[in-house]
């Protein structure tokens, strides 16, 4: 395993040490990496990154290249231990996404479609679809802050067309 | 209006340099929520009447958006006693302040009001404005806040189930109030707006539909026109059917309107259609239990 670190800045200009081998989770960062236009005392910039939402990408990265290693390590692992270890990666990426509020999320999904992480891409994506998962029109609308903009007959007709997805 | 508020904006404490949790190996690590809240009351808060308490963790929430104060007197100490039936208090932005050298800033008024055992929280751009509201139940929000109060370190595990309920109560007051007046104020100011399911890039909205069951995608058409625009599309329903039917008739078929094979697919399975009924009020029984429960232990900890 490469120990090697590499230096991550923020939009707003905060700076975070990461393993190389984390850090290429980023298909972004892993070009630039492949490229060698990473100078070895030089932060990346990451203009579109706040600090904020850069440190819970950091987060996510550092867990999972533990993982990745643990795969390497056991390859001979039962199916059992597999599963399990298939759980504690999915309770903590539960826990991890149970943290954030949904603003934070959008930011989080944001960063991670720049930084091209398709694995936190979908995670986030599926966390926001749980969210939308079985609640009312009205209740969608409230969570999400969005405006209902039907008249009231374009409402009763809308809802006569799906009414099959209405119980 | 007085621009004092632009200092007290600047004296707010801000995530970044409030450093109480260890730093982990990234550097700068970010203060959690629970732990945001804990310092905002330890350091503003004048009293602990169930109202200042409300009062405070709007506050921090506020400010955790990018709000900042802004009040013609803005030494204003955060202490509302008892008697006090109704306060309001004016938050804004400091790209608004900065931009606009003296006439009106455009400001959030929210007004915190007594109603029986709760507290309602308005919030509106002013007069003839969309209020939103979030209601807090005042004994049941001041035991949590209690019980944060008094956690310590030491108690890792008793920590851990205390601030999960907190950042409950903050992502209720996040997600349903303070993004919907922090859209609000930025829409009517033209700046930009907060990231939001609408203002994503076509690409992930399109991802977020396709991990939803047709079901929900369906319920979504009835949102708004662009939600009804956006889940319109066929080969998204195509995707759906094949996916949820798995029928290799299907795959072959020539079909104009995957929406509607998708809906006629749906209610012939009864199977499916129970399934997914009863996902939906097992769901709404599980909320209403939990608030029971709690509702309940707050009663058993208060009669102790």
């Amino acid at each position: 395993m490469s120990s090697n670190m590499i230096m991550l800045k923020s939009s707003d200009g905060a700076s975070f040490e990461i393993e190389e081998a984390a850090a290429r989770k980023s298909k972004i960062i892993a070009n630039m990496i492949e490229v060698e236009c990473v100078d070895e005392d030089k932060a990346i910039p990451l203009q579109n990154v706040t600090g904020n939402i850069l440190a819970l990408v950091i987060e996510y990265c550092n867990k999972h290249i533990v993982d990745d290693d643990d795969d390497v390590a056991t390859e001979e692992a039962s199916e059992e231990e597999e599963e399990a270890k298939k759980k504690k990666v999915d309770d903590w990426e539960a826990e991890f996404m149970n943290s954030m509020s949904l603003e934070t999320m959008f930011e989080l999904l944001l960063a991670a479609n720049y930084l091209n992480i398709k694995s936190l891409i979908d995670l986030v994506c599926q966390t926001i679809a749980n969210n939308i998962k079985d609640k009312t029109p009205e209740e969608v609308r409230k969570i999400f802050s969005i405006e209902n903009d039907f008249t009231p007959e374009e409402e009763e007709e809308i809802r006569k067309e799906n009414a099959w997805a209405f119980g | 209006m007085s621009i004092d508020a632009l200092d007290s904006g600047a004296e707010e404490p801000s995530r970044e340099n409030m450093v109480t949790e260890p730093m982990d190996r990234s550097g700068r690590e970010r203060l959690s929520e629970p732990l945001f809240l804990k310092n905002i009351l330890l350091e503003k808060c004048g009293d602990t009447s169930e109202l200042t308490i409300v009062i405070m963790t709007v506050h921090a929430v506020m400010l955790d958006s990018g709000f900042v104060l802004f009040n013609p007197d803005s030494h204003m100490s955060f202490s509302f006693s008892e008697q006090i039936h109704s306060i309001s208090l004016n938050y804004t932005l400091p790209a608004l302040i900065s931009a606009k050298e003296s006439d009106r800033v455009e400001c959030i008024s929210l007004k915190f009001q007594r109603l029986g055992h709760m507290i309602v929280v308005y919030g509106s751009l002013g007069v003839g404005s969309l209020v939103r509201k979030v209601c807090f139940d005042k004994r049941r929000y001041v035991h949590i806040v209690d019980l944060l109060m008094e956690t310590l370190e030491s108690e890792k595990e008793d920590t851990l189930s205390i601030h999960d309920k907190v950042l409950m109560c903050w992502r209720m007051i996040k997600d349903g109030f303070v993004t919907s007046l922090l859209s609000d104020l930025r829409y009517k100011a033209g700046l930009e707006l907060p990231p939001c399911l609408m203002c994503l890039p076509p690409e992930l909205t399109r991802k977020i539909l396709e991990s939803l069951h047709g079901v929900d995608t369906a319920r979504l058409a009835c949102v708004s026109s662009e939600l009804r625009e956006l889940v319109s599309d066929n080969e998204l329903w195509k995707k759906k059917c094949l996916k949820e039917f798995q029928n290799v008739e299907l795959e072959t078929s020539n079909v104009d309107d995957w929406k509607e094979m998708f809906a006629s697919c749906w209610k012939e399975d009864p199977l499916l259609r129970f399934k997914m009924f009863r996902r939906f009020i097992k769901f709404r029984e599980l909320v209403s239990l939990r608030r029971k429960l709690s509702s309940k232990r707050v009663a058993n900890h208060l009669s102790e």
